[in-house]
């Protein structure tokens, strides 16, 4: 428990590491420097440049280059590739734009502008980017992008790159974290009782499984996420409270969280055992063909949905089958369940149903679900 | 809000359209015409006489405008007020301008010619008889026209905050380039008065003026440039010139065969940049000569005729630069008869290649009797004009030669658009003759229908990809004198490219390269090692690097996509999520991602390509799933990214 000073200490720390989060870029040194050096090469010579910055999606691209044009105090031009292929003019605008100077670009997803219609505006930006003094950064994550240009846009399109995939071990992770929450050359570095709070958090315990999945971005999201935790909002000081926060706020990050599943803990007792019944069937059930799931057919969940009330829980039965239906419908429609929604199913008896969830999943849920003893046995002792 | 801290040409140059743009509505109170005018962004001289005569002849259009309202007068003279005090800015001496000035007369002014005394003097005349708004007009002028000299000055330099601005008007915009008097000039000089001015000036604001907050100069943060698209189409040759021009009247240009300028690797990089086009083109004599002997025929002014010639070859083979070298020696070539020359690439100007081709011509010689202005003319209008003026006959007309890259781009069903084209060249009296460029051999045979492909038939030249010693006699050529590049390291580029495609681009690219390569290693020479390095940087596809940067869970479900996509081209989800269950817990040792997070990590490989998704919605669990490469790549992939994996997971 702390006293109210270090509570005091803790918030106004928080949200300072709060504000500087947003400029903190992790394990992108090197990238930075090649970035820097690129744009200080062409501020120098204004000769015209293209660069590929290839790596995942939220991999600190964007935000590396922002820093850099920070230092040189340059303006950055941002292109969202989705939005400019989404406009047929965008291509004659930028076609018709004159020299003003010097400009530097960057193309967001410019992965979008593969498709043989908007390979258009890539070969007016390298073309223009030959002749005016433009330096243009494009974003690419597919490692198919160079495979699939025109022979034009190829042979434009220079070498240049930088490369964002950097692999990190733990410690480095771990560190990352550290300088989230508390970033370097700040007050709170300063802040004993700070310091000491962060570590008594103790993330290096309970960080490995993000970190099998997850990059840095998730990393700082969690941090943020942590820090208006502990900057606005926190009202209990005790350590088992907090930690039990905390576990809330990273369940939402670790591969073991299943929203399906949620969905389905929070279904009525109906939902629940139609569900059931659906997966029932499904269980031993030879699929189709190969590229499909076993399917079974709304008739039939009716049927198994009727003997299953009948011997263990009359209180549910029901006096027509529009009320599974209407169920099946429902679960179809919150995602645990698919149907077939093709138009060409005019009986609704017949309309196929499969589940979304993987069984083994469902498995593992059943002790979980709030069911009558007598189902929930049933349920059970099929499952092993 | 606009930057003010920066002075540098090319800013106030974007101020000045930027001003221009601004204005608008205040012009329009005085002179609905004149407001127009401003819009077109061709003649401003032009549209200024017009304006005088157009104000000459509708002056009871003009008496109407005046009927104002008292809000109206109010408004107005606010405007005054403002256009007062931020006269500076554009830095006029008022008090030299005579008192009876109306705003009016003030916002026609031009010294320069004698339309100006014209409108001068009938201004001063209506003065006399104005309506409630000019009176008190005057009366503000007047007023603001006695105050000393350097508070004016003052006032001026305060209106440099960026709200101001906006209440410039295009006339000030013309005033300002124009002579201004010295001394205020230099009074204006310094900010630091600005700010004790403040308290000072209150007094005498608007209420406006008091409501207007003033922003010290380094709280307001600089200023994102606007997308700035001028209304003028300009072709690639067209544009390219102005740039030159431009360049030239800031700084010498550095030319490129000039073996004195470069002394160190990085200068040496930036003659090897691809815009730095020598004026003869080694290697491409043939091409050239017979190149111009087809221009020189077709522009005789006694034996040519309308013709076309189609240029076939690979990307970077020199296709448009030895036209254009071609062109430009011909048009310095005083002997060499008079022809205009029109450059436009289909693939950047599709939609409006007619309109480009019409300007282009209009730029250098006056086709079209109609005064329209180059910005406003529509496609379909360009068309019909250039079909209509290619029929007729006009002696006084010089030949036309027209350059149009990447030809097969305006290839469409119809073939209409090139229909078109070709059609002048089959006009003996239209003088026009097409030279079309493009990347495929055959192509008027395979894409063209018989009527084109006919008229492209009867001049052919194909640019071969340029061999190892070519490309290493161009690079000499531009490297000329310099030794500072190993002769070997040129010669691997060279036999590298031209072993692949014989790409000059991709030559230049690589040597430049290499030489960054060498900067960074602090070499002071390009040597072989520096060649093989930047080689070696590009050489690891992306695919592998993706791979190897995948995260442990993700990397076991490319695993199981990997070993899924064995023996079936396509798996479902389903499956995929069973066979990563199962790799998670017996190869991996970890615990397996819940389904609905295993498909999140599927649509993220999905993003980068790894694997492809197929399309339709039939639940996740039924989703098709590829590999996004060849099984033997991903074994190799997964191989070195298990590798890596091992130390960094312990696993």
């Amino acid at each position: 428990m702390l006293t109210e000073t270090e509570q005091r200490s803790v918030k106004k720390n928080a949200r300072r590491a709060l504000d500087l989060l947003d400029d903190q870029v992790f394990g992108l040194g090197e990238q930075e420097r090649q970035i820097e050096n690129i744009v200080y090469d062409f501020l120098q010579s204004k000769d015209g440049k293209c660069c590929l910055l290839e790596g995942e999606r939220n991999c600190g691209r964007e935000s590396t280059v922002r820093k850099v044009m920070e230092k040189y105090k340059k303006e950055l031009r941002v292109i969202n590739a989705g939005f400019v292929a989404a406009d047929p003019n965008y291509q004659q605008e930028l076609a018709r734009e004159e020299d003003s100077g010097y400009s530097i670009f960057l193309v967001r997803d410019a992965d979008k502008l593969i498709t043989p219609q908007q390979q258009k505006i890539l070969y007016t930006m390298v073309d223009k980017a030959t002749h005016f003094s433009w330096l243009v950064f494009f974003s690419i994550s597919r490692h198919d992008f160079a495979q699939n240009l025109q022979k034009q846009a190829t042979s434009r399109i220079p070498k240049v790159q930088v490369s964002f995939d950097t692999t990190h071990n733990y410690d480095e992770y771990c560190s990352a974290m550290t300088q989230f929450l508390i970033p370097k050359g700040s007050k709170c570095e300063d802040d004993k009782c700070y310091k000491k709070f962060i570590t008594s958090l103790n993330f290096e315990k309970w960080l490995r499984p993000v970190f099998q999945t997850s990059r840095f971005v998730v990393l700082k999201q969690l941090a943020a996420q942590i820090l208006i935790l502990f900057g606005y909002y926190c009202e209990e000081w005790e350590s088992s409270e907090i930690n039990k926060m905390i576990s809330a706020i990273v369940a939402r990050s670790l591969p073991s969280y299943n929203e399906k599943v949620i969905i389905l803990k929070d279904q009525t007792l109906r939902s629940q055992c139609v569900f059931l019944c659906v997966w029932k069937l499904l269980q031993n059930k030879e699929s189709d063909g190969p590229l499909s799931v076993p399917k079974t057919s709304y008739r039939n969940v009716f049927l198994e949905f009727k003997k299953l009330v009948n011997s263990y829980y009359p209180p549910l039965n029901v006096s027509s089958d529009i009320f599974v239906f209407r169920e099946l419908d429902h679960l179809v429609k919150m995602g645990v369940l698919k149907a077939d929604e093709s138009t060409n199913v005019t009986n609704t008896s017949f309309k196929k149903v499969w589940t979304q969830i993987n069984d083994t999943v469902v498995k593992d849920t059943i002790p979980q679900l709030q069911l009558p003893s007598r189902i929930s046995d049933f349920f059970e002792s099929i499952s092993k | 809000m606009p930057s003010l801290a920066l002075g540098s040409e090319k800013t106030e140059r974007r101020r000045s359209t930027r001003i221009s743009r601004m204005v608008v509505p205040v012009v329009k109170r005085t002179n609905t015409r004149s407001s127009r005018s401003l819009h077109l962004k061709g003649a401003p001289q032009r549209q200024e006489v017009s304006d005088s005569s157009a104000s000459s002849s509708s002056g009871s259009s003009d008496e109407d405008e005046y009927q104002l309202t008292k809000k109206d007068v109010q408004d107005e003279a606010d405007d005054l007020m403002d256009y007062k005090e931020f006269s500076p800015e554009i830095d006029e001496d008022f008090s030299d301008s005579p008192p009876a000035r109306s705003l009016r007369s003030r916002t026609n002014s031009d010294s320069s010619d004698k339309e100006n005394g014209r409108r001068r003097t009938r201004s001063t005349k209506r003065a006399a008889n104005e309506t409630p708004s000019k009176i008190l007009a005057e009366k503000l002028s007047k007023t603001s026209l006695t105050t000393p000299k350097k508070s004016s000055a003052r006032d001026l330099r305060s209106a440099k905050t960026p709200t101001k601005q906006k209440n410039e008007t295009p006339r000030e915009n013309v005033q300002k380039s124009r002579g201004r008097p010295r001394k205020v000039f230099l009074e204006s000089d310094g900010d630091d008065s600005e700010e004790e001015d403040v308290s000072n000036k209150r007094k005498n604001q608007t209420p406006r003026e008091r409501l207007t907050m003033k922003i010290p100069k380094n709280m307001i943060k600089p200023r994102i440039t606007p997308v700035v698209i001028s209304k003028t189409p300009g072709g690639t040759l067209r544009t390219r010139r102005r740039m030159r021009q431009n360049s030239e009247e800031l700084d010498d240009v550095v030319d490129p065969l000039d073996s004195n300028s470069a002394k160190t690797l990085k200068e040496l990089a930036s003659r090897l940049h691809l815009s730095k086009v020598p004026e003869q083109l080694p290697c491409r004599e043939a091409e050239a000569r017979e190149i111009e002997g087809f221009i020189r025929e077709v522009i005789d002014r006694k034996r040519g005729e309308s013709s076309a010639m189609y240029i076939s070859g690979v990307p970077g083979t020199g296709k448009t630069a030895t036209v254009r070298a071609v062109v430009n020696a011909m048009k310095k070539n005083a002997k060499c008869p008079k022809f205009v020359y029109v450059e436009v690439n289909a693939m950047i100007f599709k939609k409006t290649v007619f309109v480009e081709i019409h300007n282009g011509i209009q730029e250098e010689f006056n086709i079209s009797k109609k005064s329209q202005t180059r910005a406003k003319i529509s496609a379909s209008t360009a068309r019909q004009e250039l079909n209509d003026i290619f029929k007729k006959e006009d002696s006084k007309r010089p030949p036309i030669v027209i350059l149009i890259d990447e030809l097969d781009s305006l290839c469409n069903r119809k073939q209409d658009v090139l229909y078109d084209i070709f059609e002048w060249t089959a006009l003996p009296q239209s003088k026009v003759t097409i030279i079309g460029i493009a990347n495929t051999l055959d192509f008027p045979e395979r894409m063209l229908c018989q009527r084109n492909a006919s008229r492209l038939d009867k001049r052919r030249l194909v640019f071969q990809p340029y061999r190892h010693e070519q490309i290493q006699e161009i690079v000499r050529a531009r490297l000329q004198g310099s030794n500072l590049v190993e002769k070997k390291a040129v010669e691997l580029v060279a036999k590298k490219i031209a072993m692949n495609t014989g790409d000059l681009r991709q030559a230049l690219d690589f040597l430049c390269r290499s030489i960054g390569v060498a900067v960074e290693k602090k070499a002071e020479k390009l040597e072989v090692v520096h060649v093989l390095e930047a080689q070696k940087a590009v050489l690891e596809s992306l695919k592998y690097r993706l791979v190897k940067g995948l995260r442990l869970h993700q990397l076991t479900l490319f695993r199981a996509v990997e070993s899924l996509t064995r023996e079936n081209e396509e798996v479902i989800f389903a499956e995929i999520y069973k066979n990563y269950c199962i790799i998670c817990s017996e190869v991996s040792g970890i615990e397996p991602a819940s389904d609905n997070f295993a498909y999140g990590m599927l649509l993220e490989l999905a993003t980068t390509s790894l694997v492809t998704l197929a399309r339709g919605d039939h639940g996740t669990m039924n989703r098709r799933v590829k590999l996004g490469m060849t099984t033997m790549e991903a074994e190799r992939a997964i191989k070195e990214a298990t590798e890596k994996h091992k130390s960094i997971y312990s696993v």
